[in-house]
């Protein structure tokens, strides 16, 4: 046993020495649009992704924002790796004009804990950690990752767990018509749970196929105090990989979604930007 | 007609579409190249036709704790002079994005003579050709833990593509056991 401890030890050794022109890098790329898997760089890595995720339609009229996030990741540790994101939205439709057209919207810390690792443990757990800043609001997100590969990895499931506080600056709201204020602006606080689902197969070298699941319910308050509304999201998600690039394509339609208590005032024909019924995300990333 | 926000879409992949990148696809070794590395004083290397039955595909699955997906694998025996050196067989195992064409050579007693890596189609994770890595397997037997940061060194970076050649070679042991001697 001592024997097969020095081999192994000394491979690595070797291995180590020998590859320090190939650095090992690879990406912790995105299987799923909108899960996290518990996968993350080994040190030194370094990944860029593009997100662009466009949140269509609501109940009350056509809605379209496209939310852009540029993402550059690191991998600190082969088990720790943090990132940071460029946010901006562009949005076709709105009730206020001012919002209307490409807005800087803030940026994003991220670090992800690898604890288990899914190819070496009997499945992946991970902590993950958000905090945003923008214009109007700041946020927070935690999240619990968990990751079980079966059939040789040629099958991946996924859950993410997920508890989010914002506070957001809010400006009175006018009804463009008359002008008159009918909801004061201030200081909104709320909280947010999110229950994330995901398979995906792999159907062909390069390619995998699956599906997410979403859940999503919000509190008012920061404490989780009063439920406001809930909705589950379900849709397909194709994933390409090849080389150093990735492109993942999912799409979420909502169905179940329910309104607890008394709902905001809105103007007419204004929306709720957080209340899509339909979500379309794709990420593209190259890792160096 | 493509909006406004199509042609954000567009510009908002633009970044990543920047950068410079290669894809690696690479075919190291023929069969008969791995063959004589494995076996250097075989004469002759024999196809041996093998169709695995439910029986074997158990067998398999029971020694290695690995499914036997390949139910007609290919199996050469090497000889020299009319004596068996031993098994070579041809595999192919999960990457993270390509399959991995492999070698293993077992001898008559069931343990690993060498592991040749013929295709390796990854952007990352070559080391795994790395003589250094390869030899980890040399003597290996069933009996051998096969586990990963334990007797096999793990590659950062490609710990699919090492998780999958360990638990490959441990199953073609274990292939090697249940096909006719």
């Amino acid at each position: 046993m001592a024997f097969r401890n020095t081999l192994a030890v000394a491979a690595a050794a070797g291995i180590a020495a020998t590859s320090m022109a190939a650095r090992p890098a690879h990406a912790s790329e995105a299987l799923f649009g909108y899960l996290y898997t518990t996968e993350v760089m080994p040190a030194g890595a370094v990944e860029v992704e593009q997100w662009v995720t466009d949140k269509i339609g609501q109940e009350n009229g056509h809605f379209n924002e496209l939310q852009l996030r540029t993402e550059i990741e690191f991998g600190v540790t082969d088990r720790f790796q943090v990132a940071g994101y460029l946010n901006t939205k562009y949005q076709n439709e709105t009730a206020t004009p001012g919002d209307a057209g490409l807005k800087f919207d803030g940026f994003s810390f991220e670090a992800i804990w690898q604890l288990m690792n899914p190819y070496k443990d009997s499945f992946g757990l991970a902590l993950y950690a958000e905090p945003s800043i923008a214009p109007d609001e700041t946020e927070f997100e935690f999240k619990l990752l968990a990751q079980k590969n079966l059939l040789d990895g040629r099958l991946v499931l996924a859950a993410n767990a997920v508890a989010e506080w914002v506070v957001e600056d809010q400006d009175n709201i006018t009804d463009p018509l008359t002008g008159h204020v009918i909801a004061a602006g201030g200081t909104e606080k709320i909280s947010e749970l999110q229950l994330l689902l995901g398979a995906s197969y792999r159907v062909a070298p390069n390619w995998f196929l699956g599906a997410e699941y979403r859940y999503v319910t919000e509190f008012e308050g920061l404490g989780f105090d009063e439920r406001a509304e809930s909705a589950n999201y379900i849709g397909p998600t194709v994933h390409f990989a090849k080389g150093k690039w990735f492109a993942t394509l999912t799409w979420l339609t909502r169905f179940g979604a329910n309104d607890y208590g008394p709902q905001p005032v809105l103007p007419p024909g204004s929306f709720e930007p957080d209340v899509t019924t339909n979500g379309l995300r794709l990420k593209v990333g190259v890792s160096f | 007609m493509m909006g406004p926000t199509r042609h954000w879409a567009l510009l908002a992949l633009a970044p990543v579409a920047l950068v410079e990148t290669r894809v690696l696809a690479k075919d190291y070794l023929t069969v008969e190249a791995a063959q004589k590395l494995l076996f250097a004083g075989a004469d002759r290397f024999a196809a041996l036709p093998v169709k695995l039955d439910e029986a074997q595909i158990a067998r398999i699955k029971a020694l290695s704790g690995k499914v036997q997906r390949n139910r007609t694998p290919a199996i050469w025996r090497a000889q020299a002079g009319g004596k068996s050196l031993g098994l070579v067989i041809v595999d192919e195992v999960l990457g993270k994005h390509e399959n991995i064409t492999y070698a293993v050579g077992v001898s008559p007693d069931g343990k690993v003579v060498g592991v040749e890596i013929l295709s390796y189609r990854e952007a990352y994770g070559g080391q795994v050709r790395l003589p250094a890595w390869r030899a980890q397997f040399d003597g290996k037997t069933l009996a051998s833990p096969f586990k990963l940061d334990g007797d096999i060194a793990n590659i950062s970076g490609a710990t699919l593509s090492c998780r999958n050649l360990t638990d490959g070679v441990r199953r073609l042991l274990a292939l090697a056991s249940v096909v006719p001697a």
